[in-house]
């Protein structure tokens, strides 16, 4: 501090306690708690006074000047970001729910410069600035992260968000949505994503890896399935993975009953319709099998006292959970294996994950929130 | 020169404001910089100079009590919204707090006590009685310091701009108009859904499940509940402090004395009671 310059109270008070603003249109009193659920496919976020936004898992970056002046931003996200995907360096930086690079399963991406990780750092970013912030307002966030996430990752994660946070919290996502439901006991929580689908049982603590069960086959699988059913279908057809998944988002179903489904698919360059009914089914149906499997293996490593309590409280949620009859399927395909159950579809399963983080930023002590800074 | 400022303690993200003196407003904002201050607003605020011994005119004693006034207003003053004060009194008579009458009753009024004071030689303590004295009768009739205001009357709304009618009017952008309101006002009751909903919850803890079959209030849990809550939170806030200090966080199975059997109400209840034990035991440590 200058020699020349002091800082005086209020008469008769410290300068720390001179005055509390109660209502201010410029002060802020608390910090911004945001709950964010970072998907492979798709990242939701929600803040306290009730903002939310999803945004596709796509970051682009300008190829050069000539894209940048077009674009008019040095990184685009999102839908803006794949529609002009030929214009720019695009990155979708979750693999299975974590970021590229971080995952050292079968099949994972290396992510040599890193470029992946400065892009979840980027789009956590843009998501954070969705909530419109106010000017040195603190943020303090709850992120959701698959179930089987490795410290690694978590790592990554930490170091993505803390970029634009000023604490953050890392929680498991299935229990993220069984919390913001309030349901922490005899629960079974099924969120199926783009990576992976995660099941978790809740029995009233924080999970443990027994509690746990990630399923590598999820959206992505599916759309690769769709498209590679229907190239066997109609060789002649020129289609691409992106539309697969937005005909699989638009028709998805599992369901025994089903309008058809016509879909228009360019032949020699010319659009023509295509019946793509049982070949979605099809499709879709690939996620039945495994998901009663880690339903299975939970259920009957569970206290028997409480299997059927548990079979009875299945939740599904993320995007997955928007296909149509995939609840009911589930139901029909338990009761062969595991015995009869009830399938729920949680209310708004793209922004259930969020919503509980947000529950969890808002509970948890300020202490904890100051000591995580 | 002395400066008001309004900011930010950094640590603490509280509100404060006080008084910095500086010879340039650069040199304020860095001496709070300094402080752990973020600066929102800095404006000059000039020491008033109370003469102790010298006898001055009146005018100018006047004027040195205006300027400690003014300090006192813009310190005591808080800020609202002006659309909800047109909203509220709009058309209405009302009498708004005139700081230029206040400035000169109370100049007046301590003037003239202190007069008084001298011409009745009161000592230092009966003049300053008097003063306040003064001060508090001048405050205590609220027509000493308003002055009534009339805000304008409300304009009729325009009226509503056809839609879907023929050729005749502008149809398609009174529809994209009207589309465009829906929107906001869809977004804006998400927003407000979602805000009650969350003060729903917090108005009380363990009631009021979502979906899902077995769903309901426990009130008679609640106490219970709570409790798993807490040790809930503290295990995800002890994961992650070890996570950012580099540390594989240890999972809870192990932290906790192990449970005979997992799930269920009771089996749950002792392992979760053992691992309080150990976390407050922990929390009871040194920093």
């Amino acid at each position: 501090m200058s020699e020349k310059s002091t800082i005086r109270p209020h008469i008769g008070k410290n300068i720390i306690e001179a005055k509390r603003r109660d209502d201010d249109g410029g002060a802020i009193q608390e910090p911004l708690l945001l709950g964010i659920d970072l998907g492979t496919s798709r990242s939701s976020v929600v803040s306290l006074d009730g903002k939310r936004k999803t945004v596709e898992s796509y970051v682009g970056y300008p190829k050069d000047a000539v894209a940048k002046k077009l674009l008019k931003a040095d990184v685009i996200y999102g839908k803006h970001a794949l529609e002009n995907r030929l214009a720019v360096e695009l990155y979708r930086p979750l693999e299975k729910g974590v970021i590229k690079g971080t995952f050292d399963g079968e099949g994972a991406t290396i992510d040599k410069e890193g470029r992946n990780v400065e892009a979840a750092k980027d789009l956590v970013g843009h998501l954070v600035e969705m909530m419109e912030p106010g000017r040195d307002e603190l943020i303090y966030a709850v992120i959701g992260v698959p179930s089987l996430a490795s410290s690694k990752n978590k790592q990554a994660m930490i170091d993505a968000a803390k970029a634009s946070c000023d604490a953050v919290m890392l929680v498991s996502e299935p229990f993220t949505v069984a919390y913001g439901m309030e349901r922490m006991s005899d629960i079974l929580v099924i969120d199926i994503g783009a990576g992976t689908s995660d099941l978790c049982r809740m029995h009233g603590t924080v999970p443990t890896e027994e509690d746990e069960v990630t399923i590598p086959i999820a959206g992505d699988a599916v759309d690769s399935k769709l498209l590679e059913l229907i190239k066997q279908a109609y060789p002649k057809a020129s289609v691409t993975q992106n539309m697969c998944k937005s005909f699989k988002e638009q028709y998805g179903y599992v369901s025994d009953t089903k309008d058809k489904i016509e879909v228009l698919l360019p032949v020699d360059g010319k659009p023509t319709p295509h019946d793509i009914t049982g070949i979605m089914r099809d499709a879709c149906s690939i996620l039945i099998d495994p998901i009663v499997q880690g339903i299975h293996k939970l259920v009957s490593t569970f206290n028997p006292e409480y299997q059927e309590r548990l079979r009875n409280n299945i939740l599904l949620s993320g995007g997955g959970g928007l296909m149509r009859g995939l609840n009911k399927r589930i139901e029909v395909e338990m009761e062969k294996i595991v015995g009869s159950g009830k399938v729920t579809i949680v209310e708004e399963p793209l922004y259930a994950g969020a919503v509980g983080a947000l529950q969890l930023a808002q509970d948890m002590p300020a202490d904890y929130w100051q000591q995580l800074r | 020169m002395r400066y008001l400022f309004r900011g930010l303690i950094r640590e603490t993200g509280k509100p404060v404001v006080g008084h910095v003196e500086a010879d340039t407003e650069e040199t304020a904002f860095n001496a709070l910089a300094d402080n752990g201050i973020v600066t929102e607003s800095l404006s000059p605020d000039p020491k008033p100079n109370f003469p102790s011994t010298t006898a001055v005119a009146p005018s100018n004693q006047q004027a040195r009590y205006a300027d400690a006034l003014d300090s006192a207003f813009d310190t005591s003053a808080h800020q609202i919204a002006f659309d909800d004060l047109t909203e509220r009194y709009r058309g209405k008579r009302v009498w708004v707090i005139d700081r230029d009458k206040i400035r000169k009753r109370v100049a007046q009024v301590v003037d003239q006590a202190m007069t008084d004071a001298q011409a009745d030689l009161d000592t230092d303590v009966e003049t300053r009685e008097r003063v306040a004295r003064a001060i508090e009768g001048l405050f205590k009739d609220s027509k000493n310091i308003t002055s009534p205001q009339q805000l304008p009357a409300p304009t009729p709304p325009p009226p509503p701009m056809p839609i879907g009618r023929g050729a005749g009017g502008p149809a398609i952008g009174g529809l994209d108009a009207q589309v465009d309101r829906l929107a906001s006002l869809i977004s804006t009751a998400e927003s407000v859904l979602a805000a009650i909903q969350a003060a729903a919850r917090n108005a009380s803890f363990g009631g009021g499940g979502g979906g899902g079959g077995g769903g309901g209030r426990r009130r008679g849990r609640a106490s219970k509940a709570n409790m798993v809550q807490n040790d809930v939170l503290l295990e995800i806030f002890k994961s992650n402090m070890q996570l950012q200090r580099g540390v594989a966080p240890v999972p809870a199975a192990a932290e906790a004395a192990p449970a005979t059997d997992a799930g269920g109400g009771e089996a749950v209840a002792t392992a979760e009671s053992e691992a309080t034990a150990g976390a407050e035991s922990e929390e009871s440590k040194p920093a």
